[in-house]
Protein backbone atom coordinates (compact mmCIF):
# COMPACT_ATOMS: atom_id res chain seq x y z
CA UNK A 1 0.00 0.00 0.00
CA UNK A 2 2.79 2.64 0.51
CA UNK A 3 4.59 1.37 -2.06
CA UNK A 4 1.87 2.70 -4.67
CA UNK A 5 1.57 5.74 -2.36
CA UNK A 6 5.16 6.31 -3.26
CA UNK A 7 4.86 5.47 -6.83
CA UNK A 8 2.21 8.13 -7.28
CA UNK A 9 4.10 10.91 -5.77
CA UNK A 10 7.14 9.88 -7.61
CA UNK A 11 5.10 10.05 -10.18
CA UNK A 12 3.21 12.82 -9.34
CA UNK A 13 6.68 14.67 -9.24
CA UNK A 14 8.12 13.19 -12.67
CA UNK A 15 4.83 14.53 -14.14
CA UNK A 16 5.06 18.06 -12.77
CA UNK A 17 8.68 18.46 -12.84
CA UNK A 18 9.83 16.29 -16.15
CA UNK A 19 6.88 17.36 -18.44
CA UNK A 20 6.08 21.02 -16.87
CA UNK A 21 9.66 22.17 -16.86
CA UNK A 22 9.59 23.18 -20.27
CA UNK A 23 7.19 21.22 -22.49
CA UNK A 24 3.86 21.87 -20.47
CA UNK A 25 1.45 22.49 -23.53
CA UNK A 26 -1.70 24.22 -21.15
CA UNK A 27 -1.68 26.89 -18.78
CA UNK A 28 -4.35 25.64 -16.12
CA UNK A 29 -5.88 28.89 -14.50
CA UNK A 30 -8.55 28.70 -12.23
CA UNK A 31 -11.24 29.46 -14.78
CA UNK A 32 -9.87 29.08 -18.29
CA UNK A 33 -7.23 26.78 -19.69
CA UNK A 34 -4.97 28.22 -22.06
CA UNK A 35 -3.48 25.72 -24.28
CA UNK A 36 0.21 26.45 -25.83
CA UNK A 37 0.97 26.58 -29.29
CA UNK A 38 3.04 23.74 -30.56
CA UNK A 39 6.03 25.65 -30.62
CA UNK A 40 5.81 27.84 -27.65
CA UNK A 41 5.70 25.70 -24.10
CA UNK A 42 4.75 27.27 -20.86
CA UNK A 43 7.80 28.47 -19.78
CA UNK A 44 8.28 30.71 -23.10
CA UNK A 45 4.85 32.40 -22.17
CA UNK A 46 6.44 33.13 -18.63
CA UNK A 47 9.72 34.64 -20.50
CA UNK A 48 7.09 37.07 -22.50
CA UNK A 49 5.43 37.83 -18.99
CA UNK A 50 8.74 38.66 -17.21
CA UNK A 51 9.56 40.97 -19.93
CA UNK A 52 6.75 42.42 -20.28
CA UNK A 53 6.41 43.26 -16.24
CA UNK A 54 9.81 44.54 -16.69
CA UNK A 55 8.76 47.03 -19.61
CA UNK A 56 5.73 47.96 -17.79
CA UNK A 57 8.02 48.75 -14.76
CA UNK A 58 10.57 50.55 -17.05
CA UNK A 59 7.73 53.14 -18.68
CA UNK A 60 6.51 53.80 -15.06
CA UNK A 61 10.34 54.18 -13.54
CA UNK A 62 10.58 56.71 -17.07
CA UNK A 63 7.61 58.41 -16.43
CA UNK A 64 8.07 59.33 -13.20
CA UNK A 65 11.10 60.62 -13.31
CA UNK A 66 12.15 64.00 -12.07
CA UNK A 67 15.55 66.21 -11.08
CA UNK A 68 15.44 64.46 -7.54
CA UNK A 69 13.58 60.90 -8.03
CA UNK A 70 11.29 59.97 -5.58
CA UNK A 71 9.69 56.40 -5.55
CA UNK A 72 9.82 53.75 -7.92
CA UNK A 73 12.95 56.03 -9.96
CA UNK A 74 14.46 56.07 -6.54
CA UNK A 75 14.45 52.40 -6.44
CA UNK A 76 15.72 51.63 -9.82
CA UNK A 77 18.75 54.20 -9.37
CA UNK A 78 19.64 52.41 -5.90
CA UNK A 79 19.17 49.14 -7.83
CA UNK A 80 21.75 50.57 -10.82
CA UNK A 81 23.96 52.51 -8.07
CA UNK A 82 24.13 48.40 -6.43
CA UNK A 83 25.08 47.06 -9.79
CA UNK A 84 27.77 49.61 -10.95
CA UNK A 85 29.64 49.65 -7.37
CA UNK A 86 29.30 45.96 -6.55
CA UNK A 87 29.35 44.18 -9.84
CA UNK A 88 30.66 45.81 -12.82
CA UNK A 89 32.74 48.98 -11.49
CA UNK A 90 34.80 46.67 -9.10
CA UNK A 91 35.37 44.50 -11.89
CA UNK A 92 36.07 46.39 -14.66
CA UNK A 93 37.17 49.47 -13.59
CA UNK A 94 35.24 53.07 -14.31
CA UNK A 95 35.67 53.59 -17.97
CA UNK A 96 35.40 50.33 -19.38
CA UNK A 97 32.34 48.90 -17.00
CA UNK A 98 29.98 52.14 -18.02
CA UNK A 99 29.39 50.39 -21.67
CA UNK A 100 28.74 47.00 -19.98
CA UNK A 101 26.36 48.52 -17.09
CA UNK A 102 23.05 48.28 -18.87
CA UNK A 103 23.60 44.44 -20.17
CA UNK A 104 24.35 43.45 -16.15
CA UNK A 105 21.69 45.28 -14.97
CA UNK A 106 19.23 43.85 -17.47
CA UNK A 107 20.71 40.59 -16.42
CA UNK A 108 20.10 40.75 -12.68
CA UNK A 109 16.65 42.12 -13.32
CA UNK A 110 15.44 39.43 -15.66
CA UNK A 111 16.98 36.36 -13.66
CA UNK A 112 15.58 38.05 -10.26
CA UNK A 113 11.73 38.75 -11.85
CA UNK A 114 12.05 35.54 -13.15
CA UNK A 115 13.12 33.71 -10.01
CA UNK A 116 10.56 35.00 -7.82
CA UNK A 117 7.84 34.93 -10.64
CA UNK A 118 8.24 31.04 -9.75
CA UNK A 119 7.72 31.26 -6.09
CA UNK A 120 4.00 32.53 -6.88
CA UNK A 121 1.23 29.88 -6.63
CA UNK A 122 0.09 29.60 -10.45
CA UNK A 123 3.32 30.24 -12.12
CA UNK A 124 6.07 28.01 -13.33
CA UNK A 125 9.83 29.21 -12.66
CA UNK A 126 11.36 30.88 -16.02
CA UNK A 127 15.00 30.18 -15.11
CA UNK A 128 13.77 26.43 -13.43
CA UNK A 129 14.11 25.55 -17.60
CA UNK A 130 17.42 24.34 -19.00
CA UNK A 131 16.36 25.85 -21.86
CA UNK A 132 15.74 29.26 -20.61
CA UNK A 133 19.06 29.71 -18.01
CA UNK A 134 21.18 28.04 -21.34
CA UNK A 135 19.71 30.94 -23.66
CA UNK A 136 20.64 33.47 -21.24
CA UNK A 137 24.06 31.70 -20.45
CA UNK A 138 24.62 31.80 -24.54
CA UNK A 139 23.84 35.78 -24.74
CA UNK A 140 26.17 35.97 -22.41
CA UNK A 141 28.63 33.94 -24.45
CA UNK A 142 27.86 36.01 -27.55
CA UNK A 143 28.34 39.59 -25.12
CA UNK A 144 31.61 38.18 -23.88
CA UNK A 145 32.60 37.35 -28.09
CA UNK A 146 31.37 40.40 -29.43
CA UNK A 147 32.86 42.87 -26.89
CA UNK A 148 36.70 41.04 -27.04
CA UNK A 149 36.08 41.74 -30.79
CA UNK A 150 34.78 45.11 -30.42
CA UNK A 151 37.15 46.46 -28.34
CA UNK A 152 40.30 44.33 -29.36
CA UNK A 153 39.63 43.68 -33.08
CA UNK A 154 39.95 40.08 -34.27
CA UNK A 155 43.80 39.66 -33.04
CA UNK A 156 41.59 40.36 -29.43
CA UNK A 157 40.33 36.37 -29.81
CA UNK A 158 43.96 35.58 -30.29
CA UNK A 159 44.88 37.53 -27.21
CA UNK A 160 41.88 36.57 -25.26
CA UNK A 161 42.35 32.63 -25.67
CA UNK A 162 46.14 32.08 -26.22
CA UNK A 163 48.20 33.26 -23.02
CA UNK A 164 51.25 35.28 -22.74
CA UNK A 165 54.77 34.51 -21.39
CA UNK A 166 54.51 30.27 -22.03
CA UNK A 167 57.04 28.50 -23.73
CA UNK A 168 56.55 28.01 -27.31
CA UNK A 169 55.95 24.38 -26.82
CA UNK A 170 53.13 24.59 -24.24
CA UNK A 171 50.87 27.35 -25.78
CA UNK A 172 49.07 25.10 -27.98
CA UNK A 173 48.15 22.91 -25.30
CA UNK A 174 46.69 26.06 -22.93
CA UNK A 175 44.92 27.38 -26.04
CA UNK A 176 42.90 24.47 -26.40
CA UNK A 177 42.75 24.38 -22.08
CA UNK A 178 41.39 28.18 -21.96
CA UNK A 179 38.80 27.28 -25.29
CA UNK A 180 37.29 24.37 -23.33
CA UNK A 181 37.25 26.15 -19.88
CA UNK A 182 35.57 29.28 -21.70
CA UNK A 183 32.67 26.65 -22.83
CA UNK A 184 32.47 25.04 -19.47
CA UNK A 185 32.33 28.44 -17.52
CA UNK A 186 29.49 28.91 -19.86
CA UNK A 187 27.85 25.00 -19.22
CA UNK A 188 28.24 25.88 -15.35
CA UNK A 189 26.12 28.92 -15.40
CA UNK A 190 23.51 27.45 -16.85
CA UNK A 191 23.29 24.23 -14.66
CA UNK A 192 24.36 26.49 -11.70
CA UNK A 193 21.10 28.42 -11.71
CA UNK A 194 18.86 26.07 -13.52
CA UNK A 195 19.78 23.17 -11.05
CA UNK A 196 19.43 25.76 -8.43
CA UNK A 197 15.46 27.07 -9.64
CA UNK A 198 14.41 23.25 -10.12
CA UNK A 199 15.97 21.58 -6.67
CA UNK A 200 13.97 23.57 -4.21
CA UNK A 201 10.84 23.00 -6.39
CA UNK A 202 11.56 19.35 -6.20
CA UNK A 203 11.62 19.26 -2.59
CA UNK A 204 8.79 21.33 -1.69
CA UNK A 205 6.81 18.86 -3.89
CA UNK A 206 8.46 15.66 -2.01
CA UNK A 207 8.03 17.17 0.90
CA UNK A 208 3.70 17.77 0.14
CA UNK A 209 3.97 14.54 -1.30
CA UNK A 210 4.58 13.34 2.25
CA UNK A 211 1.26 14.47 2.74
CA UNK A 212 -0.29 11.52 0.18
CA UNK A 213 2.01 8.90 1.22
CA UNK A 214 1.16 9.20 4.94
CA UNK A 215 -1.89 11.30 5.92
CA UNK A 216 -2.23 13.69 8.73
CA UNK A 217 1.24 12.48 10.63
CA UNK A 218 2.85 14.19 7.68
CA UNK A 219 2.26 17.73 9.63
CA UNK A 220 5.85 18.48 9.81
CA UNK A 221 6.86 18.15 6.45
CA UNK A 222 4.30 20.51 6.03
CA UNK A 223 6.10 23.33 7.67
CA UNK A 224 9.47 21.94 6.59
CA UNK A 225 8.50 22.69 3.16
CA UNK A 226 7.39 26.24 4.65
CA UNK A 227 11.03 26.65 5.72
CA UNK A 228 12.33 25.39 2.15
CA UNK A 229 9.64 28.07 0.36
CA UNK A 230 11.52 30.61 2.43
CA UNK A 231 15.00 29.17 1.64
CA UNK A 232 14.06 29.14 -1.70
CA UNK A 233 13.07 33.03 -1.10
CA UNK A 234 16.66 34.08 -0.23
CA UNK A 235 18.11 31.33 -3.22
CA UNK A 236 16.96 33.40 -5.88
CA UNK A 237 17.99 36.59 -5.15
CA UNK A 238 21.34 34.74 -3.90
CA UNK A 239 21.68 32.88 -7.90
CA UNK A 240 20.65 35.93 -9.54
CA UNK A 241 23.67 37.80 -7.81
CA UNK A 242 25.86 34.89 -8.22
CA UNK A 243 24.96 34.60 -12.10
CA UNK A 244 25.59 38.46 -12.58
CA UNK A 245 29.24 38.64 -10.74
CA UNK A 246 30.29 35.56 -12.05
CA UNK A 247 29.19 36.51 -15.38
CA UNK A 248 31.25 39.99 -14.35
CA UNK A 249 33.97 38.05 -13.77
CA UNK A 250 34.40 36.01 -16.53
CA UNK A 251 33.76 38.32 -19.24
CA UNK A 252 36.74 41.26 -17.65
CA UNK A 253 38.83 38.47 -17.54
CA UNK A 254 38.69 37.54 -21.40
CA UNK A 255 38.16 41.46 -22.50
CA UNK A 256 40.84 42.65 -20.13
CA UNK A 257 43.44 39.71 -20.04
CA UNK A 258 46.32 39.97 -17.24
CA UNK A 259 48.91 39.17 -18.61
CA UNK B 1 12.55 1.09 -12.53
CA UNK B 2 10.90 1.54 -9.18
CA UNK B 3 13.56 -0.77 -6.96
CA UNK B 4 13.15 -0.38 -3.28
CA UNK B 5 14.15 2.85 -1.84
CA UNK B 6 17.02 1.01 0.16
CA UNK B 7 18.73 0.02 -2.69
CA UNK B 8 18.21 3.43 -4.92
CA UNK B 9 21.56 3.81 -6.53
CA UNK B 10 20.45 6.91 -8.02
CA UNK B 11 20.02 8.15 -4.19
CA UNK B 12 23.94 6.99 -3.39
CA UNK B 13 25.15 8.88 -5.50
CA UNK B 14 23.47 12.02 -4.89
CA UNK B 15 24.18 11.12 -0.92
CA UNK B 16 27.83 10.97 -1.79
CA UNK B 17 27.76 13.92 -4.04
CA UNK B 18 26.16 16.20 -0.94
CA UNK B 19 28.76 14.79 1.00
CA UNK B 20 31.49 16.30 -1.00
CA UNK B 21 30.09 19.31 -1.30
CA UNK B 22 29.51 19.87 2.07
CA UNK B 23 33.14 19.26 3.32
CA UNK B 24 34.29 21.52 0.29
CA UNK B 25 31.82 24.35 1.60
CA UNK B 26 32.28 23.29 5.23
CA UNK B 27 36.51 24.05 4.83
CA UNK B 28 36.25 27.48 2.78
CA UNK B 29 34.20 28.78 5.52
CA UNK B 30 36.28 27.67 8.30
CA UNK B 31 38.80 29.33 6.71
CA UNK B 32 36.94 32.76 6.09
CA UNK B 33 35.59 32.64 9.30
CA UNK B 34 39.33 32.36 10.94
CA UNK B 35 40.41 35.06 8.60
CA UNK B 36 37.63 36.85 9.68
CA UNK B 37 38.40 36.37 13.40
CA UNK B 38 42.01 37.44 12.68
CA UNK B 39 41.27 40.76 10.98
CA UNK B 40 37.35 41.93 11.35
CA UNK B 41 37.99 45.14 8.77
CA UNK B 42 38.13 43.08 5.92
CA UNK B 43 35.00 40.79 6.63
CA UNK B 44 32.35 42.19 3.96
CA UNK B 45 35.10 41.26 1.29
CA UNK B 46 36.09 37.99 2.64
CA UNK B 47 32.15 37.44 2.56
CA UNK B 48 31.68 38.45 -0.90
CA UNK B 49 34.68 35.61 -2.19
CA UNK B 50 33.35 33.03 0.28
CA UNK B 51 29.72 33.69 -1.27
CA UNK B 52 31.95 33.15 -4.64
CA UNK B 53 33.48 29.77 -3.88
CA UNK B 54 30.56 28.54 -2.45
CA UNK B 55 28.45 29.53 -5.46
CA UNK B 56 31.38 27.17 -7.82
CA UNK B 57 31.15 24.17 -5.16
CA UNK B 58 27.65 24.27 -5.66
CA UNK B 59 27.35 24.26 -9.50
CA UNK B 60 29.87 21.08 -9.10
CA UNK B 61 27.69 19.41 -6.83
CA UNK B 62 25.07 20.49 -8.88
CA UNK B 63 26.17 18.56 -12.10
CA UNK B 64 26.51 15.55 -10.12
CA UNK B 65 22.77 15.64 -9.04
CA UNK B 66 21.52 16.41 -12.24
CA UNK B 67 23.49 13.27 -13.42
CA UNK B 68 21.89 11.39 -10.81
CA UNK B 69 18.47 12.44 -11.02
CA UNK B 70 18.73 11.61 -15.24
CA UNK B 71 19.73 8.22 -14.40
CA UNK B 72 17.83 6.98 -11.63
Amino acid sequence: MAIEKQDAVQGFINHHVMHHAGTADAWNLPFMRVDALEWFRYDAVMVFFVVALLLALAVAVRRSYAEIPKGLAAVAEAYVVFIRDQIVYPNFGAACGRGFLSFFCTLFIFILTANLLGLVPLFSTATGNVSVTAGLATIFMLVCLGAVVKLRGLRGLKSAFVPHGLPAWLTPVMAVMEVISFFSRVFALTIRLFCNLLAGHIVIYSLLGMVVIFGLAALPAVLVAVAVYFFELFVAFLQAYIFTLLSAIFMNMMVNPEH
Amino acid sequence: MMVPLAMSTAAVGAGLTLVGAGLGIGLLWAAGLQSMARQPEIQSKLQTAMIIGAAFIEGAALFALVICLMKG
